[in-house]
């Protein structure tokens, strides 16, 4: 098989995979799609690097594979079966209504992405449609769902996003850059893990309904 | 001097933290090693500031406005740092504040001046996307320090806000890159200087997607409304010498960033009108709501958080104004920066007596705290604009400008302006002159009698003096002089 198709296919897995887990409603399965939609992406930033003779993306998809497709997904595990938080994870929309409220999202990102200026410099093009999907798919995640984890991996979705952003358009990003932002996004979630763990200790629940201390 | 001196210091400071300490040796420490780090901070910025050469080392570039951004984040640091040394002596006599608390403290403290040093400083784009990420990443824990429900709470909404809103942003910079890289400039090129000078290479529709997508995600640093709502929690439940830093110094460094960004894309469409209607219109919400909730508040640290979003809507307004609201703005940013720490230490002081952050529970203080309500009225004086402060060269001009520029926006700005006083006003003359009705008057002079000057009242006194100082030089001419040229900088 052609290495372009192969990076085609992909690239559909990664955004397949986050549609998935934007639609799950067990945890188990939500972290699942969330691991397959990184390993997706890391494979596929594999595949640019082999189109793209940059051989330095081998050791940034390398990298990100390993964090984010295995020791992120373990750690949250790990952390929510030691916490005994339900399996069951809440959010304002049912699942039929999700999935509806995703494809709508996907098909009005796309819509503009192919009419934004990005999308003549874009290579492959395809991959910019799925880079501000996900991006857009994560967000919703974050406003739709109410349970911390879920926003928490929203926001791990909606970097996915940007990260192949990045991949599509910017095609000689310094690898250093490349692996510092990694690493601050990453500093960022072990803190929300921090922080959520800290949450669900003291209000005994994962759902952000309950966070009503502070309002006016 | 080399930036390395003071980003050195500032990291063995933070180290140091983590050294086995016998009671106060751990504070004492952290004062000096602020002290010598904001010392030699102001060191690296004084030649950029007064003479306007710009040093430039790797990703790092000092200008006039960079360097006067260096400065108020110096100023603050060091008030801030001085009513911290407070806070913590208090904190473990008192048992409020844990052994690992003081340690996370004086451990992010100082990280979190140099991420905001760093975001001043920084050229290259992704050095400033990850030097304004860190300043949401070194406060977290600052903000769940009391590990109380609304400290955890308020540190939850801070992270997750205010990252997706920089991951946002972090969209902006990759398109400003991409524009970059479609005009054949080279890696090398990927700074702001570099894009400012080959702006009119720059694709205009990919610069304006740019924009938007930083100013959504620079803009919820800010504290911009709508995308304010984790400001009031965070300022209000963190510790109040970083209350005084989130809100006289860190919002002023991501609006910085948003001055910084705008003359790339003003130059690319050859006009600032687009930008400047962002301004605008974030500007009068950001006035708009605050002011309203100011009225009905019943919390005297919510109420100096949603004053802070009015003042960066104020600033925003300004901008959007051209040259003179230009200048309004940079006058602007100093005087809030030196206004509302001391209000927010003086907070600090008053919660410490009083346990509680509600305006009704608060009463007397100028009888109990006769040293702090007298500080704590006069920065609310300052705040509110009252000559001489530096905020009351500021408003004028704005509203001088404005009523030239866009006069309906400019009344409406006017009238909330009015309105704004009003609400802080109430609040304060409450809690400073109304007496208690149930408590021992003799309790209360007691009290008055055993407030010693300590090192918050002497932040909040500096904060003041500065405040006037800077009116005071406005008024007399040479420090307009050196406004107007810092702000021409900027574009």
């Amino acid at each position: 098989m052609h290495i372009t198709l192969v990076n085609m296919i992909l690239a559909g897995a990664t955004l397949a995979a986050a549609v998935r887990a934007a639609g799950a409603f067990r945890f188990h399965t939500l972290v699942r799609s969330y691991a397959i939609s990184a390993l997706s992406l890391g494979l596929l930033v594999v595949g640019l690097g082999i189109v793209r003779q940059r051989p330095e993306l081998f050791a940034l998809a390398a990298a990100s594979i390993a964090l984010k497709a295995f020791i992120i997904p373990r750690v949250v595990v790990r952390a929510a079966e030691r916490s005994g938080m339900s399996m069951r994870l809440s959010s304002s929309l049912r699942p039929a209504s999700t999935y509806l409220a995703i494809l709508g999202i996907i098909a009005v990102t796309g819509f503009v992405a192919l009419r934004s200026p990005f999308a003549a410099g874009a290579d492959p093009e395809y991959l910019l449609i799925i880079a501000l999907a996900m991006s857009v798919v994560g967000f919703a995640m974050m406003v739709m769902r109410r349970d911390l984890l879920s926003q928490v991996m929203g926001f791990l979705v909606m970097e996915n996003g940007i990260a192949a952003f990045s991949f599509a358009v910017v095609r000689d990003l310094p690898f250093l850059v490349e692996v510092a932002i990694l690493m601050t996004l990453t500093v960022g979630i072990v803190l929300m893990g921090t922080v959520s763990s800290r949450v669900r200790e003291l209000y005994g629940t994962e759902n952000t309904q309950a966070l009503r201390e502070l309002i006016d | 001097m080399h930036p390395f001196i003071p980003f050195s210091f500032t990291l063995i400071t933070a180290a140091l933290a983590f050294l086995p300490s016998k009671k106060d040796d751990r504070r004492r420490i952290f004062g000096i090693g602020m002290f010598l780090s904001c010392a030699a901070a102001a060191g690296a910025a004084f030649a950029p500031l007064v003479t306007g050469v710009t040093y430039a080392w790797g990703p790092i570039r000092v200008d006039r406005f960079a360097a006067y951004v260096i400065c108020l984040v110096t100023i603050v640091a060091a008030l801030a740092a001085l009513a911290a040394v407070h806070y913590l002596s208090h904190g473990r006599n008192e048992g409020t504040v844990s052994r690992d608390a003081e340690k996370t403290f004086c451990f992010f403290f100082p990280l979190f001046v140099l991420s905001m040093w760093t975001a001043a400083a920084a050229d290259n784009l992704a050095l400033l996307w990850i030097a304004l990420e860190s300043t949401t990443l070194t406060t977290t824990l600052l903000v769940a320090l009391d590990r109380t429900r609304g400290a955890i709470e308020a540190a939850w909404k801070y992270i997750v806000l205010c990252s997706t809103g920089i991951t946002l942003g972090l969209l902006g910079v990759l398109m400003l890159i991409h524009s970059a890289a479609d005009a054949q400039l080279g890696s090398g090129e990927l700074t702001l200087s570099a894009l400012v000078s080959h702006a009119g290479l720059l694709s205009p529709e990919a610069l304006r997607w740019a924009f938007v997508f930083l100013f959504i995600g620079v803009g919820t640093k800010v504290g911009f409304v709508p995308m304010h709502a984790w400001l009031p929690d965070a300022h209000s439940k963190t510790p109040s010498p970083i209350s005084a830093m989130l809100s006289g110094i860190l919002l002023n460094v991501a609006f910085a960033v948003l001055l910084r960004v705008r003359p790339i894309v003003d130059v690319a469409l050859g006009s600032s009108a687009w930008t400047g209607r962002f301004f605008l219109t974030f500007g009068l919400l950001s006035i708009a709501l605050p002011t309203l909730i100011m009225l009905v508040q019943k919390n005297y640290k919510r109420m100096l958080a949603y004053s802070s979003i009015e003042h960066m809507g104020l600033m925003s307004f300004a901008v959007s104004l051209g040259p003179v609201g230009m200048l309004a703005a940079t006058v602007h940013m100093a005087g809030h920066a030196f206004a509302k720490p001391a209000l927010f230490v003086g907070s600090g002081e008053m919660l410490h007596e009083y346990r509680s952050t509600r305006i009704d529970k608060v009463r007397d203080v100028i009888a109990r705290r006769p040293k702090t309500g007298v500080l704590f009225f006069a920065a609310l004086l300052a705040l509110l604009a009252a000559p001489p402060s530096a905020l009351f060269v500021s408003e004028f001009l704005i509203v001088a400008t404005g009523m030239s520029v866009r006069p309906v926006f400019t009344i409406v700005v006017l009238a909330l302006l009015v309105i704004i006083p009003f609400g802080m006003m109430r609040s304060a003359v409450e809690r400073l002159f109304s007496s208690e009705t149930e408590a021992d008057p003799h309790a209360a002079r007691s009290a008055a009698r055993t407030e010693r000057w300590n090192l918050a009242n002497a932040s909040m006194l500096a904060g003041i003096v500065l405040c006037a100082a800077l009116g005071v030089a406005l008024i007399s001419g040479p420090g307009y002089r050196f406004f107007a040229i810092l702000s021409q900088s900027i574009s």
